[in-house]
C-alpha cells in the first residue's frame, strides 16, 4: 500500500541567511497511510504547525518534497493549491480562524460559497455537520457567542464541509475546556471510523495516547516514529 | 448575515434607483417648461450670455463672445508672461479669442 | 450565463455585502470619503451642465450674425446707418440694432440691454407686471428686483447718468443666469442712458432658412466696405459662435475631470497608506480564506464585488446631496467656485443639470479609486502562503 502523504527530507527556515535564522523544520521525511490517525507530537516550538502548515499547503517549504497521492506539491501552482484545500485537506486552526460576524453556519458554508452552491443547499450541509456535532441549536450563533469547545465544533464543521479526505486539526485541545476533550476525541475517531485520514498535532499525552503513527519531534527535526497506541 | 446582505442590497439598489429617478425627473424640468421660458428670453433679446458668469464683470468675451469678441485680458500682463483674467481658471468655462490672419503682404 | 456561474456571482455578492457589513466602520468611512469626493465633482459637472444647457438655447435662439465695427482691434459700437444696408441683402429677413452694456445698480453691476419694442413685447409670458411702451419704462431682472426689493412702478436714475429716470412696468421671471442682473429697456433709452446716438452696440441679423453661409460669404465681403477711413466689421456668426461656447465648456470640463481625478485618487492613496486602516484585518482574512479553499480569482471577485456596491452608494449619496444642495440651497457653498462673482451665498439662481454620463463618470471613479486601493492590496497578499498572512 502507498502512502498518500510522503514528506522528503523536508526544511522550513525563516530569514534564512540573516543572523536571526530559524529553521523550524529541519530535514524531515515521513509517511502517512490511508484511514491513519497520525500524531505530530513535541513540546511547544518542536515544529509541529511549521509541519502541519506545509503538509496542509498551507506555507511552501525552503527544501524538501511533499507528495500527496503521489503528486510532488511543492511544485504546484496557486490554482492546483487551492483544489486540494477546497477537495482533499480539511485544515483546523488551533485559533479557529472563525469570521466574527457571521453565525455557525455561515461560517463552516463560507467555503461552499465560491463553488456556487445555493443558499439553501449551503444552510443544509452546514446545520447536518453542525447537527452531528452537537451544535444543532447553535446555528445561528456567532463565534463570540460561542464557548472554546464549540467554536472548535464550528471549525471541525467547516473543514468537514466539502468532504476531504484528509482531516488536519493544529492543537485541537489547546484552545478548549478540558470538559470538551473527550467530545473533541470522539468526533476524530468517528471520522477516522468513516475512512478519513487524520493528522494531528499535539502536546497533549491523550492525544499522543490515540495514535495509530507517532511523530516525535524535537527542536523542529523528527525524533522518533511509534506505530500502535501509545501511553 | 444572510439577511442583513440581503436588506442591505435592497438599501443599496433602492438608493440608485432614487439617484436614477432623480436624474430622469431632472431632464425632464428641463426639457419641458424650464427650456421653453429661457427660448422665450432668448429670442426677445437676440441671444444674451453665454458663460459662467452672469454680469460681464471683467470682461465681454466669457459673458458672451458674440457682444465682445476679443480677449481684453490679453492685454494684462503677470510676469512670466501669461496673462489672464481671473474667469480662466474660477469658472467652468472660458471662451478663447480666435485669431485672425490680418496681415496680407505687399509686393515694394 | 450559465445556472452556476450565476450562483456564484449571486454567492460572492452577498458575500461582498456581509463582508461589508461585518467591518462596517472601514465600509462607513470609505464610503463617506467617497462621498467627499464625488460630491463636489457631481456638483461642478451638474453647474457646468446646466449653464452649458442655457448657453446653447442663447445660441440657438439668437440671431444668425452679429455684426459691430472694429475699433482699436476691439468690438466697436456700430453705426445704425448701416441697418438699411444690411437689411437689403439677399436672404436676410430682418435686421434690428441691440445695445448691450453695464453699469452699476446700487452697488451691483448688471448688464444693460436696450431693444427695439417688437423685441421686448416678446418677453410678455415671462414679466410680472407689463411689457414698456413709453420711454423711461424698465423690466429688472429678478436677481435685481429681489436683493434692492424693488417693485413694479417704482422710479429711479443710476449714477451713470443721473439725468435719466426710469421706471420699472415689471420684472422678468427667472429663465437663465442671463436675465437675473439686467435691466431691458427700449434701444433709444438704452443710447439716451448711455449719451449715445445713432448707434448700437451690435446689428443683430436674422436670415432666411438656407442662406446662412451664401450670407456669411457676402457679409465678409461687405465688411470692408474699401477706403482706410471707412470702418471694418466685425462679424460673429451663430455657428462659430457654437463652437466656441462648446470647447470654451469642454475644455475647462475636461482640465477640471482630469485634475479632479488626479487629485483624489493621489489622496486616497495617500489615506489609505498612511492610516493602514483595516489592513492587518484583512490581511488575515485573505489567510482564512485562502486557507479553506478560495481561489485568488474569487476573492479577488468577492472585492471587486465589495468595491461596486461601496461604490454605488457613494455615487448615488453624492448625486442625492448634491441635487439637495443645488436645487434646494442654490449651490451654497459651492457655486462659487464654478460661476463666477455669486458669493458664498448666490443671488442669482445656479442652474443644474444633471445626467446619466456624470454618475457613470463618478461610479466609475469611484470604482477605480476603491479598486486600486483594495484590490491591489489583496491580489499582492495573495501571493503569499495563507500561512503567512494567518501569523
Amino acid at each position: 500500500m502507498e502512502a498518500i502523504l510522503r514528506v522528503e527530507n523536508l526544511s522550513k527556515w525563516y530569514n534564512a541567511g540573516r543572523p536571526d535564522e530559524v529553521r523550524a523544520v529541519e530535514d524531515i521525511s515521513l509517511e502517512v497511510y490511508e484511514n491513519q490517525y497520525a500524531v505530530l507530537y513535541g513540546p511547544s516550538g518542536s515544529g509541529k504547525t511549521t509541519l502541519l502548515s506545509l503538509i496542509g499547503t498551507l506555507d511552501r517549504p525552503t527544501q524538501g518534497r511533499i507528495f500527496l497521492y503521489g503528486r510532488d506539491i511543492t511544485q504546484f501552482s496557486d490554482i492546483e493549491l487551492s483544489r486540494i484545500r477546497r477537495q482533499t485537506v480539511g485544515f483546523v486552526f488551533q485559533s479557529f480562524n472563525l469570521f466574527a460576524g457571521l453565525s455557525a453556519w455561515e461560517n463552516v458554508s463560507y467555503p461552499l460559497i465560491p463553488m456556487g452552491v445555493p443558499t439553501t443547499e449551503r444552510f443544509e450541509r452546514a446545520k447536518s455537520l453542525l447537527e452531528r456535532l452537537g451544535l444543532g441549536d447553535r446555528l445561528d450563533h456567532s463565534p463570540e457567542e460561542l464557548s472554546g469547545g464549540e467554536q472548535q465544533r464550528v471549525a471541525i464543521a467547516r473543514a468537514l464541509v466539502n468532504h476531504p479526505r484528509i482531516l488536519i486539526a493544529d492543537e485541537p485541545t489547546s484552545n478548549i475546556d478540558t470538559d470538551s476533550v473527550g467530545s473533541l476525541l470522539e468526533i476524530l475517531t468517528g471520522l477516522k471510523e468513516e475512512g478519513k485520514t487524520i493528522i494531528v498535532s499535539s502536546h497533549d499525552p491523550v492525544i499522543k495516547s490515540r495514535a495509530e503513527v507517532l511523530f516525535t519531534l524535537v527542536r523542529g527535526r523528527l525524533k522518533g516514529i511509534s506505530h500502535g497506541k501509545n501511553e | 448575515m444572510e439577511r442583513r446582505s440581503r436588506i442591505a442590497l435592497v438599501l443599496v439598489t433602492l438608493l440608485v434607483v432614487m439617484a436614477a429617478i432623480a436624474i430622469f425627473f431632472d431632464l425632464q424640468t428641463w426639457r419641458g417648461r424650464r427650456a421653453e421660458d429661457i427660448k422665450v428670453f432668448q429670442r426677445a433679446v437676440g441671444g444674451l450670455g453665454a458663460g459662467a458668469i452672469a454680469t460681464p464683470i471683467w470682461n465681454f468675451i466669457n459673458y458672451d463672445p458674440r457682444i465682445f469678441s476679443v480677449d481684453d485680458s490679453m492685454t494684462w500682463p503677470v510676469p512670466g508672461g501669461y496673462s489672464y483674467g481671473p474667469d480662466r481658471t474660477a469658472t467652468v468655462s472660458y471662451f478663447e479669442e480666435i485669431p485672425e490672419n490680418q496681415w496680407t503682404f505687399h509686393e515694394p | 450565463m450559465d445556472l452556476p456561474r450565476t450562483l456564484i456571482i449571486k454567492n460572492l455578492l452577498f458575500a461582498a455585502c456581509g463582508d461589508l457589513i461585518r467591518h462596517r466602520g472601514r465600509s462607513f468611512v470609505v464610503t463617506l470619503c467617497l462621498v467627499a469626493i464625488l460630491f463636489p465633482l457631481v456638483t461642478a459637472l451638474a453647474i457646468s451642465e446646466g449653464l452649458r444647457f442655457q448657453a446653447e438655447i442663447s445660441i440657438g435662439e439668437g440671431a444668425d450674425f452679429y455684426v459691430s465695427e472694429d475699433r482699436y482691434g476691439g468690438n466697436g459700437p456700430i453705426s445704425l446707418d448701416h441697418q438699411s444696408r444690411l437689411s437689403g441683402l439677399q436672404g436676410v429677413s430682418r435686421v434690428t440694432p441691440r445695445v448691450v452694456g453695464r453699469t452699476y445698480f446700487l452697488d451691483r453691476l448688471i448688464a444693460v440691454v436696450g431693444l427695439e419694442p417688437e423685441a421686448l413685447s416678446g418677453l410678455k409670458t415671462l414679466v410680472q407686471g407689463r411689457i414698456p411702451e413709453a420711454p423711461g419704462e424698465v423690466l429688472l431682472g429678478q436677481g435685481i428686483a429681489r436683493a434692492f426689493k424693488i417693485q413694479v412702478g417704482m422710479p429711479f436714475s443710476l449714477g451713470a447718468n443721473p439725468h435719466k429716470t426710469f421706471k420699472v412696468t415689471g420684472i422678468l421671471s427667472h429663465s437663465c443666469l442671463w436675465s437675473s442682473d439686467l435691466m431691458l429697456m427700449s434701444h433709444s433709452d438704452a443710447n439716451e442712458f448711455f449719451r449715445i446716438r445713432g448707434l448700437s452696440t451690435q446689428l443683430l441679423i436674422y436670415t432666411l432658412s438656407d442662406s446662412s453661409p451664401l450670407l456669411a460669404k457676402s457679409l465678409i465681403g461687405r465688411s470692408d466696405p474699401g477706403g482706410s477711413q471707412v470702418p471694418h466689421l466685425r462679424i460673429e456668426d451663430r455657428y462659430h459662435t457654437k463652437e466656441r461656447v462648446q470647447a470654451g465648456f469642454s475644455h475647462k470640463g475636461g482640465i477640471f475631470i482630469i485634475l479632479y481625478i488626479i487629485v483624489a485618487t493621489l489622496a486616497i492613496q495617500a489615506f489609505l497608506i498612511t492610516s493602514g486602516f483595516g489592513l492587518r484585518v484583512m490581511e488575515r482574512e485573505i489567510g482564512v480564506m485562502k486557507a479553506i479553499g478560495w481561489r485568488t480569482s474569487e476573492m479577488l471577485g468577492e472585492i471587486g464585488m465589495e468595491c461596486l456596491l461601496i461604490s454605488l452608494t457613494a455615487i448615488s449619496s453624492a448625486i442625492l446631496l448634491s441635487m439637495a444642495l443645488t436645487k434646494g440651497l442654490n449651490g451654497i457653498p459651492i457655486a462659487q467656485f464654478f460661476v463666477a462673482e455669486v458669493g458664498l451665498v448666490p443671488e442669482v439662481e445656479i442652474p443644474s443639470r444633471y445626467i446619466p454620463f456624470h454618475g457613470l463618470l463618478g461610479l466609475a471613479l469611484a470604482f477605480c479609486i476603491t479598486l486600486s486601493g483594495g484590490l491591489w492590496s489583496a491580489w499582492r497578499k495573495a501571493q503569499r502562503p495563507p500561512a503567512e498572512l494567518m501569523r
